[in-house]
């Protein structure tokens, strides 16, 4: 059976529900930046977006209790930040008015997602798809067949043992060897290695 | 395979919903000490995004460490780290009790006069401990004074762990408080020092172990030692 990302949520959220904060914390680590993503269409500010999702990592914590184990965290999550974001605007349009009786335009549509990412950013971000599709494409035969069969068609390590033939425990090892060799990409390309690569060739 | 290889095997198999229960409650604490580990969970997620072209430019911003902070900075009425830590410990006030003792100890030292004393005081404090807003601090209570960063913590339904780091001399240790019965789950390495501390409802077992002098494990214990038989 296909383990969804809501199941794979679902073992750590009931972890932390039983007060191991360690389990929270792989939540967040997990989520941030596609949140922080989000956050910054709304107020286009890094520094405040990162607040936003601060802010609703916190209040989803404090009403863990309350979150049914048959939604998605993700989902979950993602409703608190946009409502956040939105009340953040809302109590900043009021401030806004209090000083500023005519607003203008650009106040008036803040509600509005905008897309926050700089041509800077957007290319980091194309050359970071880049370096993981090239990657995986230059793994071993066998070791790409288990993290694609994994990451595209969301198979178990089961299934996947049973459509290579091979042990589960031997599946589990090549994805994670897969995994090594992307981390350490990934590692090289935030110290600006592979935009220097990239120049070379 | 090498300890960190294993130990990153088994993240990989977690991100994949593929370790059992038993598995993840053994590496949570691993994984949350670790940078490394740390990093190569998110690594494993951002590959997840790439390659569902989900991947942004915010990969490189971690609220995490401010996000612990915040929270346990909360008051108790306003987490619920706090409130599972209550709800689920009422055991936990004799922690914050051992604090508080050490004060009231050292101002009112001729009113304790015996180990009863203590005991009957205690268990009288227990419910306005486990309603006080120091209540989240539980075991820092024990090294109050000394300028330690609480790291990590954990509590489960056996007991409450800490883990603490010195700044000034980069010191690690790890203190604990199980009830006597749970003494199991105390670590007996890294030169493990325990005391008792006995209230109405039980005796619990303080335990401080790891990387710092036996002074200052001596110190810390005295703080909590107030209880003991």
């Amino acid at each position: 059976m296909k383990a969804s990302n809501k199941q794979i949520d679902l073992q750590l959220v009931k972890r932390a529900k039983s007060g191991d904060y360690q389990a929270f914390d792989l939540l967040v680590l997990k989520y941030q930046s596609r949140l922080i993503s989000t956050a910054i269409k709304f107020v286009n500010d890094l520094q405040i977006a990162e607040d936003i999702v601060q802010e609703a990592f916190i209040k989803s914590f404090k009403s863990l209790e309350s979150f049914r184990e048959d939604s998605s965290f993700y989902t979950w999550i993602y409703r608190i930040t946009v409502n956040t974001a939105k009340n953040y605007l809302v109590s900043k349009k009021r401030k806004d008015e209090l000083l500023q009786s005519d607003m203008n335009e650009e106040a008036i549509h803040l509600n509005e997602p905008i897309n926050h990412e700089t041509p800077e950013e957007e290319l980091k971000s194309q050359q970071l798809k880049e370096l993981i599709l090239h990657t995986l494409n230059s793994l071993g035969e066998d070791t790409k067949t288990a993290l694609t069969l994994r990451e595209f068609d969301g198979l178990s390590y089961e299934q996947i043992s049973k459509i290579v033939n091979c042990p589960v425990g031997t599946v589990r090892s090549r994805i994670f060897r897969g995994r090594e060799v992307l981390d350490h990409a990934i590692k090289e390309f935030r110290e600006g290695n592979y935009a220097r690569n990239r120049e070379a060739v | 395979m090498t300890d960190n290889k294993n130990m990153k095997e088994k993240i990989s198999a977690l991100a994949d919903g593929e370790l059992s229960d038993f598995e993840l409650r053994r590496i949570l604490n691993e994984i949350s000490a670790n940078p490394d580990y740390r990093d190569f969970w998110r690594n494993i997620h951002i590959t997840k995004d790439g390659l569902l072209d989900e991947v942004n430019s915010f990969h490189e911003s971690d609220i995490s460490k401010k996000l612990k902070k915040a929270l346990l900075q909360e008051r108790p009425d306003e987490a619920a780290i706090n409130r599972n830590w209550l709800s689920n410990w009422p055991i936990y006030a004799s922690a914050s009790l051992a604090g508080f003792f050490a004060v009231v100890f050292f101002t009112n030292f001729n009113t304790f006069t015996t180990e009863d004393s203590f005991t009957e005081l205690a268990s009288q404090k227990l419910d306005v401990a486990i309603n006080s807003p120091q209540a989240l601090e539980v075991l820092s209570q024990s090294v109050s004074g000394m300028n330690v960063e609480l790291q990590d913590f954990k509590t489960n339904p056996d007991g409450v762990l800490a883990n603490y780091r010195l700044p000034s001399s980069g010191e690690t240790f790890k203190v604990s408080l199980y009830p006597i019965k749970e003494i199991n789950k105390i670590m007996t390495n890294e030169a493990t020092k325990i005391t008792y501390v006995r209230v109405e409802g039980g005796v619990y077992v303080f335990s401080i172990s790891g990387n710092l002098s036996t002074d200052k494990k001596n110190q810390i214990l005295q703080k909590v030692n107030l209880f003991a038989d």
